[in-house]
């Protein structure tokens, strides 16, 4: 009875054993020595066509290339974390780039990244890495584990690399094997040389990194692992960071911008071109305070932690959180004063607040004025007044003047005073206003960054491992007729493995001469 | 200092004129048979030309105080220098002039085209200032070269086995690739020539001013002045900034493709790929897939280095993320993917050869739009460069 040559089955029909292996074998290319993977099993429950789905290389890459076009599909109109602050993006997507953008945002690729499809394709691919990942790795582990030094004729016929040789003596052979760093074995008179079989566990190292990343991608969804704040800070004022239980406070006492030289002969040239400033620096001088008890309102208990100087490129690190300078605003208007005259030519000062405007101000020569109305950062938009954000930038005020009698609606900004009643009876504008400097401090907990580092560390220790070395070997087996068959077989790059063998057996040839 | 900063310049004109020699020179060992001095000569001019621009490299840093790679003008000559770089690596493994010389090419026009770009020293906004902008922008840019080499092993492959004598989709495509080869040849020189007789145009729309450096065929849909008496308005949907100008500069390098082709085919009388396929055919196929398998097995982690995880430490410290999406990085996500993919699709039965060259045509096109087009067309963090 013949045995089959590659599951060394004897007892099944010897030709369907083969026809099958060598299905195998014209698939897979002798990867794993001829073995079953449990994908090919011929069990048919849901369970199997699931995990048979997923093992499956060829499927694993169209779930690649669809995130692959998904992924650049994002990129052609901006998404909408990139729109203009203060924009309503269905009205940017339909402005800017008409109907396209219309349909753009209609089907939410304005957020494509965090769409649920996206998750999901990502969710996939997560779900091709590691199957496909266990349904290779424990045949391929058991097929270079025992390795058998003697092969079957056929076997060692299926490899790309054969060599018939007359070799009398096989030790010298051996020998320029094991310097090339071959490590030999022997059994009998056959000989198996291989070398770097670690390269065969790169793909699964790898893609252990890979499954790293992607669940500290699904950690950060919650609190515990991920929190950011962002604070708006004005100079010598103190804020609380959110969700710290109000343990946690951070007083900017002073932020500054730093711009280059426009005289330095260095940088003219440049500067000019840019036809702005270029800024130099960002850096926001800091003091953390922390309190176990926080009375609220009560600041005297506020035990400073730490007083430092956060920049861009330089966060900073303290209780467990990291603040980063990311944003400011350079002379918001902390404060403006108008000043009434009315027909008589007595004046009233009316100075409001822009963080804390009063509702109502008692004003000399007896007069009142209401705040009706309050726009931080004033436009016109026809003839709407919108504001395009909550910073008091171009800031814009409705107010009622009254001296009991006439009442007058004015529209009173820096730049312009309109009444809007129309009777003109007092004559207002502005005569003075304070500014202030803003720093925008990002704040973060991020405990899935060791996590990510460690899935990016394994990953490139998986790909090097996988991708600078090849797994060789090579099997000396000595025939009836006394001559010997050399067969090679290598993971990739074929040719020079080839070119390898060749040499070795070339040098052998040189030395048997002597 | 300003005599480092002129001898840096010219440093780096050295290097262009060595490059130029390289080709000439290498151009003329693929024509010919054997002869290994020829080949030396060539290595070794380039290799010349190598060692100038690295002098240009570090005059340039040590003069402006930081590393050169914070602009287009200086990542594109630091993309061509590691081009070259890798190239010359190459050469001594498998010593092709025919290689040598497409490599080549394709890294003077990288080189050409960064020269079109604004070359001022220019200072370093905040978020810049960090080690890693080098760290992370010489191992992109170093992995990215790798990676273009497996592109010119693929387009010689295909060269190699794309059969001229029929009329088909492929032969077709390698014109096709010729085209754009020739278009960003017709670029340089139209740019060049402009430049050298100072022609600039101006074009006022409703709200500003553009000066044209090519003529202003194509001007923006709301053109008030222009100078031509022929010209087409842009669609109104082209919104991008300096859109129709560049738009412009596309049509003016196309034309110029164009006629460079026609002129080439007509004094050839054949498809150009039907010319050159003689010559690659010298070269042994098994080793151009080599040469491109083994050239992605080792620039896709030397790219993933620098141009994910590198860049993915610095963005954590500069932007307060690590990944937020930016157009310039999910491009270099694209790219990872699809090398990626690659890596994948060869093992399968049927994707080694041909196809897979033609994959590598694909990936160098998304490696050359995350270069340009990203910056050009999609306004982004990575604007400066």
């Amino acid at each position: 009875m013949r045995q089959c040559p590659v599951c060394k089955k004897e007892k099944q029909q010897s030709e369907e054993c083969c026809s099958q292996c060598e299905e195998q074998q014209r698939n897979w290319d002798m990867r794993y020595d001829g073995a079953i993977r449990k994908s090919q099993q011929q069990k048919k429950t849901i369970i199997d066509t699931i995990w048979r789905f997923f093992s499956s290389v060829r499927n694993g890459m169209y779930i690649l290339i669809v995130t692959l076009l998904a992924t650049a599909l994002g990129t052609i109109l901006p998404q909408r974390a990139y729109i203009p602050p203060g924009t309503i993006p269905e009205e940017f997507y339909a402005s800017q780039y008409g109907l396209f953008g219309r349909l753009y945002h209609y089907f939410r690729f304005d957020m494509l990244y965090s769409s649920w499809w996206y998750m999901t394709l990502l969710g996939l691919l997560g779900a091709s890495i590691l199957i496909s990942s266990i349904d290779r790795f424990f045949p391929l582990y058991r097929a270079l584990k025992k390795q058998p030094i003697k092969r079957h004729v056929s076997f060692l016929r299926h490899q790309k690399y054969i060599r018939e040789l007359d070799v009398q003596a096989p030790a010298l052979l051996v020998k320029e094997m094991t310097d090339k760093r071959y490590r030999v074995r022997q059994d009998g008179e056959d000989f198996l040389a291989e070398k770097n079989r670690f390269a065969r566990w790169g793909p699964y190292v790898n893609h252990i990194g890979l499954l790293f990343i992607l669940t500290a991608a699904f950690l950060r969804l919650f609190p515990f692992f991920y929190q950011d704040s962002f604070l708006w800070i004005r100079d010598e004022e103190i804020a609380v960071v959110p969700n710290t239980n109000q343990s946690l406070f951070i007083k900017n006492e002073r932020f500054l911008v730093d711009t280059y030289n426009a005289d330095d002969p260095k940088f003219r040239e440049a500067i000019k071109l840019e036809g702005r400033t270029i800024p130099k620096s960002f850096t926001t001088d800091i003091s953390i305070f922390q309190t176990e008890k926080h009375v609220a309102g009560d600041m005297a208990d506020l035990d400073l932690l730490l007083q430092t100087q956060v920049g861009v490129n330089h966060p900073v690190k303290a209780a467990g959180y990291t603040i980063y300078q990311s944003g400011y605003q350079l002379n918001e208007l902390s404060s403006l004063t108008f000043r009434a005259i009315n027909e008589a030519g007595q004046a009233a000062d009316i100075t409001i607040d822009t963080k804390n405007p009063d509702t109502e101000y008692q004003l000399e020569n007896g007069l009142r004025a209401v705040l009706v109305d309050y726009y931080p950062d004033y436009q016109l938009d026809g003839d709407k007044v919108i504001t395009v954000s909550k910073f008091p930038r171009n800031p814009a005020f409705v107010l009622e003047i009254t001296d009991g009698e006439h009442t007058e609606s004015v529209f009173a900004a820096l730049d312009e005073v309109v009444s809007e009643t129309g009777s003109n009876r007092y004559n207002i504008s502005a005569v003075d206003f304070e500014t202030h400097h803003v720093t925008g401090l990002s704040v973060k907990r991020d405990r899935t960054l060791p996590v990510f580092l460690l899935g990016g560390i394994i990953f490139m220790i998986g790909l090097i491992q996988g991708l600078y070395w090849q797994h060789r070997r090579l099997w000396l087996h000595k025939q009836q007729d006394g001559t010997y068959l050399l067969a090679g077989h290598t993971n990739k790059h074929t040719s020079s493995f080839e070119k390898e063998a060749d040499r070795m057996l070339d040098n052998y040839r040189k030395g048997g001469e002597y | 200092m300003e005599k480092l900063h002129l001898l840096s310049g010219q440093l780096l004109e050295a290097a262009f004129i060595s490059y130029l020699a390289g080709v000439i020179l290498f151009a003329w060992a693929a024509a010919r048979r054997k002869q290994l001095k020829l080949w030396k000569l060539a290595w070794g001019i380039t290799a010349l030309g190598w060692l100038s621009q690295l002098g240009f490299f570090i005059l340039r840093w040590v003069y402006s105080g930081h590393a050169p790679v914070s602009n287009l003008f200086e990542f594109m000559t630091f993309f061509g220098m590691m081009m070259v770089l890798v190239l010359l690596i190459v050469y001594r493994f498998y010593p092709y002039p025919l290689f040598a010389l497409l490599a080549l090419i394709i890294a003077i026009l990288i080189i050409g085209c960064a020269a079109m770009f604004p070359q001022e020293v220019a200072p370093l906004v905040p978020s810049l200032q960090s080690h890693w902008l080098y760290i992370h922008v010489t191992t992109a840019a170093l992995g990215e070269a790798v990676l273009s080499i497996s592109f010119f092993a693929g387009f010689l492959y295909i060269l190699h086995e794309t059969d001229q004598t029929k009329q088909h989709k492929s032969a077709w495509a390698i014109e096709g690739l010729f085209l754009v080869l020739l278009s960003v040849i017709g670029y340089m020189v139209l740019a060049f020539l402009f430049r050298i007789t100072g022609y600039t145009a101006v074009v006022t729309t409703a709200g500003e001013t553009v000066i044209y450096q090519l003529p202003p065929l194509l001007v923006p849909h709301d053109t008030v002045t222009s100078v031509l008496p022929v010209q087409i308005s842009a669609a109104a949907w082209m919104r991008g900034e300096n859109a129709a100008q560049q738009l412009n500069t596309v049509i003016f390098s196309v034309i110029a493709g164009v006629f460079l082709y026609i002129v080439i085919s007509a004094i050839v009388r054949k498809r150009i790929g039907a010319v050159l396929q003689p010559l690659v055919q010298k070269l042994p196929k098994e080793a151009l897939d080599d040469i491109g398998y083994r050239a992605v097995a080792i620039g896709f982690p030397i790219f993933t280095l620098g141009a994910l995880i590198f860049a993915m430490i610095w963005a954590q410290q500069a932007w307060d993320r690590f990944w937020g999406w930016d157009p310039k990085e999910v491009w270099a996500l694209v790219t990872w993917l699809f090398y990626a993919a690659f890596l994948h699709i060869r093992m399968l039965k049927g994707w080694q050869g041909i196809r897979s060259a033609w994959l590598l045509v694909i990936g160098f096109c998304i490696i050359l739009f995350n270069l340009l087009a990203v910056n050009l067309l999609i306004a982004g963090l990575h604007a400066y460069a």
